[in-house]
C-alpha cells in the first residue's frame, strides 16, 4: 500500500524506535484541518503551510488518531476494514504513523 | 460575485474629495462599489479598460478612491486610497498595476468566496471551470468558448461559492498576451500595454471587452460540474485523461488565491470541487482542436 498522494510534502526525518511502539496512542494535531474526499481526505497544516492528501488507508488510519487508540488497534481496525492480513496491516499504519510524524500532524 | 452594471461611463457628478478631475467613473462589482479619477482626459482611455461592463449610476463620493494624476518632471501616477501603485512616465505601464490592485480589493472584498486562477463558461445547466497557472491556455480557451457561443465566467478569476458550489460570473476585461492575441487575428483590444515581467522579459497584453464581441457574454451561476486543466504545448494533439479525486486537490491548491484569507472555506471549496466534479487533464497544441475536445466531452456525457 501506498499510503499517501500527496501535494505537498516535508522531508521524512528519523522516527526513533520508540514512537512506533505498539503502546503508542497517536493524536492528531488538532491544529491540522481535515477535508473528507471520496477516495480519501487533504489536511492542512497551518504550522507548516503544507498540504497533504491522503488515500482512504490512510485517512482512515488518520481518523483514528484521536489518542483513544493504539496502534495495535488501529492496525486490528485497518485489517478488519480494508480486509487486509493483520501482518500487513500493522506494517501499513507504522509507515503511515512515521510518515505523520515526520510532517508533524501529530503531537 | 455579480457584476452589476448600469449607465454613466463618464458621470458629471462631483467625485466628492474637493478635488478638480477631468474626469471621474463609477463602477460596482458584486458589492464592491468604487471611483476612478484622472486629472487628464488623456486617461481616459486607460480608465474605460478597467471593468468596462460594470459602469454603476449608483456611486458617490464615499466610495473608495483610485486615482490618476499627473505629477511634475512629466511622470504619472496611480494610487489606490491612500497607497501609491505606481509611477512612470507612461500612462499605459499604470494599467496593469492598477488594475490588478483593483482586482483584489474587489476579490477580498468578500472572503467567503473560493478564488481559483482560471477560466470558465457555461454548458447547458453546468458551469466548466478551466483552472491553470500562466500560459497554460485558460484565456484562449475561454475566448474561443465565447466565439462558439457559449456564455463564460471569466478568462483569469474564478469565483466559487464554497457552499453551493456554484460558479460566478466575474465581469473583468479579457487579458490577452501576445501569443494568444495572434490566434484572434481580427480582435481589437480595448487598450494595449506590457504585462509584468516574468522570466526576465514582459510580454505586450490586450485589454479586451469580452461585451464587445458579444453582448450576452456572462453567464449565470451555475453547479460546477467539469474541471479541465489545460496545458497547451505546442505540436501536441488534444489529449484528455481523467484526473482522480487525490490529484485534482493538489492542482487546485496550486491555483487558489484565497488560502491565506480564509483557509477553512478555501479546503472546503476545493474538497467538495474534488469529489463533485469530473476532471481532465488536458493537453492541446491547436486551440480548435483542443476546444473540440472539451466540447465533445462535455456535450458526450451530458447527452448521456
Amino acid at each position: 500500500m501506498a499510503p499517501e498522494g500527496k501535494a505537498s510534502v516535508g522531508k521524512a526525518g528519523a522516527v526513533s524506535a520508540t514512537t512506533m511502539e505498539q503502546e503508542e496512542r497517536p493524536r492528531a494535531n488538532p491544529a491540522v484541518l481535515y477535508r473528507e474526499l471520496r477516495s480519501g481526505c487533504v489536511l492542512y497544516d497551518p504550522g507548516t503551510n503544507e498540504a497533504h492528501v491522503l488515500n482512504l488507508t490512510a485517512a482512515y488510519i488518520w481518523t483514528c488518531c484521536d489518542g483513544s487508540m493504539d496502534v495495535a488497534a488501529i492496525a486490528a481496525d485497518v485489517a478488519k476494514v480494508c480486509q487486509l492480513p493483520l501482518p500487513q496491516a500493522l506494517k501499513d499504519v507504522r509507515k503511515a504513523l512515521r510518515s505523520f510524524h515526520a510532517k508533524q500532524l501529530l503531537l | 460575485m455579480r457584476s452589476s452594471s448600469s449607465s454613466s461611463r463618464r458621470a458629471p457628478r462631483p467625485s466628492g474629495d474637493g478635488a478638480r478631475w477631468a474626469f471621474t467613473a463609477y463602477r460596482r462589482v458584486g458589492d464592491y462599489a468604487f471611483r476612478i479619477c484622472g486629472d487628464d482626459p488623456a486617461f481616459l482611455p486607460l480608465c474605460e479598460a478597467i471593468y468596462p461592463n460594470a459602469t454603476w449610476a449608483g456611486g458617490n463620493g464615499a466610495d473608495p478612491l483610485y486615482r490618476l494624476v499627473s505629477e511634475p518632471r512629466g511622470f504619472v501616477a496611480a494610487y489606490s486610497p491612500g497607497r501609491l501603485l505606481k509611477r512612470s512616465r507612461s500612462a499605459a505601464r499604470l494599467l496593469v498595476p492598477l488594475e490588478w490592485w483593483i482586482t483584489y480589493d474587489v476579490l477580498y472584498s468578500d472572503p467567503r468566496n473560493l478564488l481559483l486562477h482560471g477560466g470558465g463558461f457555461r454548458s447547458g445547466d453546468a458551469a466548466v471551470l478551466l483552472p491553470g497557472g500562466h500560459g497554460a491556455g485558460k484565456t484562449s480557451l475561454t475566448l474561443e468558448a465565447l466565439y462558439r457561443g457559449y456564455q463564460v465566467y471569466s478568462d483569469e478569476i474564478l469565483v466559487v461559492d464554497p457552499e453551493r458550489l456554484h460558479l460566478r460570473p466575474y465581469s473583468r476585461c479579457f487579458v490577452v498576451k501576445e501569443p494568444g492575441m495572434r490566434l484572434f487575428p481580427h480582435l481589437e483590444g480595448l487598450y494595449r500595454t506590457r504585462g509584468p515581467r516574468k522570466a526576465g522579459r514582459s510580454v505586450m497584453v490586450w485589454y479586451v471587452n469580452p461585451g464587445e464581441i458579444r453582448k450576452d457574454y456572462l453567464a449565470a451561476p451555475a453547479p460546477c460540474r467539469w474541471l479541465i486543466f489545460p496545458r497547451f504545448r505546442p505540436g501536441t494533439p488534444p489529449r484528455l485523461t481523467r484526473v482522480s479525486e487525490l490529484e485534482v486537490v493538489g492542482r487546485l491548491l496550486a491555483c487558489v488565491f484565497t488560502f491565506f484569507l480564509n483557509r477553512d472555506a478555501t479546503l472546503t471549496g476545493v474538497a467538495a470541487l474534488a469529489r463533485n466534479c469530473r476532471a481532465y487533464a488536458l493537453e492541446f497544441g491547436d486551440l480548435r482542436s483542443g476546444f473540440d475536445a472539451i466540447e465533445h466531452l462535455v456535450a458526450g456525457r451530458e447527452a448521456a
